[in-house]
């Protein structure tokens, strides 16, 4: 059966919300505690206590923070229960802010949809680049579009 | 050509119910529950391993838990 063009582009039309919906990049970030606070570039990354590559990504964090002290990183927890991730935390040296979101609503207003989810902002307060998980590999990449926000942000 | 308008409009009716389940469900952020170790289907994964391969050295002579006789019905 030949397929009429209307139909077709119809069926696009409505496949098309469906993709840009998993794009958060180049739209303005939501009202997350801490972020109005920061005038410079910031990492957001949504995890939970559960989640074994979250976990993976906090040491690097750590020396992320302390190779870059001039990027704000803001860490969202998604555990239901608080004192599951109180009790991953402790003993950690953390070197950056955690927020609290049990309800999962801000993890909802960034379109979470992976767990961890990161989402780099510059100082305009826009998204400018968004990984799902949490690959060692991929390391070098992540740290070089660090470096190249910060650079960008530079006077 | 008012039936063939009839099966478009069904059509367009029908497209938009294609990607209706995919809000639902659980959401990355509420899968706690289930990354328990207790959630697990099964809970040595090398065990389990170990036991499909004796079964499968097993049966692969009667073609295992699988119908791959000759179609006779008759083992």
């Amino acid at each position: 059966m030949k397929m009429s063009p209307w139909l077709l582009a119809a069926s696009l039309l409505i496949c098309l919300p469906s993709w840009s919906e998993t794009g958060m990049v180049g739209k303005p970030a939501p009202k997350v505690p801490g972020l109005e606070q920061t005038s410079g570039p910031v990492l957001i990354d949504f995890w939970a206590s559960w989640c074994g590559p979250c976990q993976e990504s906090f040491p690097w964090m750590n020396q992320l923070k302390t190779t870059y002290p001039e990027l704000t990183i803001i860490a969202v927890n998604l555990d239901e229960d608080r004192a599951d991730a109180q009790k991953f935390l402790a003993g950690k040296n953390i070197q950056f802010d955690i927020v609290y979101d049990s309800a999962g609503a801000l993890a909802e207003q960034f379109q979470v949809d992976g767990m961890p989810s990161s989402y780099l902002v510059n100082a305009d307060g826009v998204i400018i680049e968004q990984h799902t998980g949490f690959f060692s590999d991929k390391i070098p990449a992540y740290e070089a579009s660090v470096e190249a926000l910060l650079h960008n942000e530079a006077p | 050509m008012a039936q063939r308008f009839c099966v478009c409009v069904a059509l367009l009716l029908v497209l938009p119910t294609l990607g209706g389940c995919s809000s639902l469900g659980v959401k990355p952020w509420q899968k706690g529950i289930l990354a328990k170790d207790s959630m697990a289907l099964e809970h040595a994964r090398l065990q389990s391993a170990f036991d499909a391969h004796i079964y499968n050295a097993r049966e692969s002579s009667t073609g295992g838990s699988d119908l791959e006789g000759g179609g006779c019905g008759c083992n």
